[in-house]
């Protein structure tokens, strides 16, 4: 007969944890000075210039 | 209808500017590249005041190389600096531009200066052959009527509706944050893609169910990551918008419209994640502008949000989201006509 498994506290995850905020502050760390936001969005233009 | 606007002077590609944007930049530096008479990417910094010109420029120019079929380039100095003691503003940043731009292949073919009052070219200083031109001028092109009647519109930024509920609302969405047990990721999850699939379901019940999970930072991250399709599995990658292929961007705008209607039903001090949310997925289309202003409001909901200030500080130190750089899988917003 298998083993029971209970779930307890320790089954949950911390209330406070994020994967993405742990990767981000990794990821700040290799960042350059401040420079302000850059936009570079892509369109569909269709432009052209004569 | 798939034929070409046609520009024909620089008050359309001025015009072109604000509607590629999405609002009018100032104090900016705006440069596009050329594809041989077509235009390719655009990229909006701030002016580089106080910066040494020759990094300036190289941080600039490495953006731009992601144009990889660019053979020239135009630039726009959006700024009313005081031009004393030199014949332009930021002369020397622009200087040092037009070497990388030359060394990048992609040389500076014109450039304009707009300020708050007028425009005019920023090489020419004869006003015989290059008077300063009205902003009227801009506003009035064939080029901006054109983007105009092809369904084209400089919105601005979309500020979040205020919380429409009533006082029972607080309460609910607190009632609905998870504990954080593997069942309540799976439902909050299961919620969330039923409301991407079908946004009309949207409840005030189911409202407050979301806004509840996304009080839960790990169950918030794994629903972020649920609104990019065809990379479950690259988590971390998908935050930087490193994609395998090219996302479902119609799901994405529907996460964010559905984020927006979220706002009506949270009051404030619950409204930070998905503030966030709404600012990661602009920072995603490659407006990082906008997304600072949602970090903005984030943080004045929440005063330290972890998740909106590592967002803020990653746009505020320049990075681009890793799709803005390939147009095969970058946001496109399509013109109806």
């Amino acid at each position: 007969m298998a083993d029971e498994i209970r779930m307890t506290e320790d089954d949950t995850v911390a209330p406070d944890a994020s994967p993405i905020e742990d990767f981000l502050e990794l990821r700040l760390l290799t960042a350059g000075p401040p420079t302000g936001p850059v936009d570079f969005p892509q369109e569909d233009h269709r432009l052209d210039e004569p | 209808m798939n034929d070409f606007i046609k520009f024909t002077g620089p008050a359309d590609v001025l015009a072109f500017i604000p509607h590629t944007l999405g609002f009018a930049p100032q104090e900016s530096f705006v440069a596009i590249t050329m594809q041989g008479n077509k235009i390719g990417a655009t990229l909006r910094v701030d002016a580089p005041f106080g910066l040494e010109p020759a990094n300036f420029a190289q941080t600039t120019v490495s953006y731009l190389t992601a144009d990889e079929a660019a053979t020239g380039s135009l630039l726009v100095i959006y700024t009313d600096e005081n031009t004393a003691g030199k014949p332009q503003p930021y002369s020397d940043h622009v200087e040092a531009l037009r070497s990388e731009l030359e060394t990048a292949g992609m040389p500076l073919q014109d450039a304009w200066l707009v300020t708050s009052e007028l425009w005019r070219n920023y090489h020419c200083t004869d006003t015989s052959c290059c008077p300063d031109q009205t902003l009227d001028a801009i506003t009035t092109s064939n080029g901006n009527a054109a983007l105009i009647y092809r369904g084209s519109a400089v919105n601005g930024f979309t500020a979040p509706a205020p919380f429409a509920g009533d006082e029972t609302a607080r309460d609910a969405i607190a009632a609905h944050k998870p504990d954080g047990w593997p069942e309540d990721l799976e439902a909050s999850r299961a919620a969330w893609a039923k409301v991407l699939d079908d946004p009309k379901s949207l409840t005030t019940q189911t409202a407050h169910q979301l806004a509840g999970a996304f009080q839960h930072p790990t169950i918030r991250d794994y629903m972020m990551g649920d609104i990019i399709t065809h990379a479950p599995d690259q988590f971390t990658s998908v935050m930087l918008g490193v994609f395998l292929t090219r996302p479902d961007w119609a799901r994405v705008d529907t996460a964010q419209e559905v984020a927006f209607e979220l706002m009506k039903a949270t009051p404030e001090g619950q409204r930070a994640p998905m503030l966030s949310l709404i600012g990661w997925l602009e920072w995603l289309k490659g407006k990082s502008s906008f997304a600072a202003r949602y970090f903005k409001l984030a943080l004045e909901d929440v005063a330290d949000y972890r998740l909106a200030e590592l967002l803020a500080e990653l746009v505020n130190r320049g990075l681009l989201a890793d799709c803005t750089r390939d147009p095969k899988k970058a946001y496109n917003r399509q013109l109806n006509r």
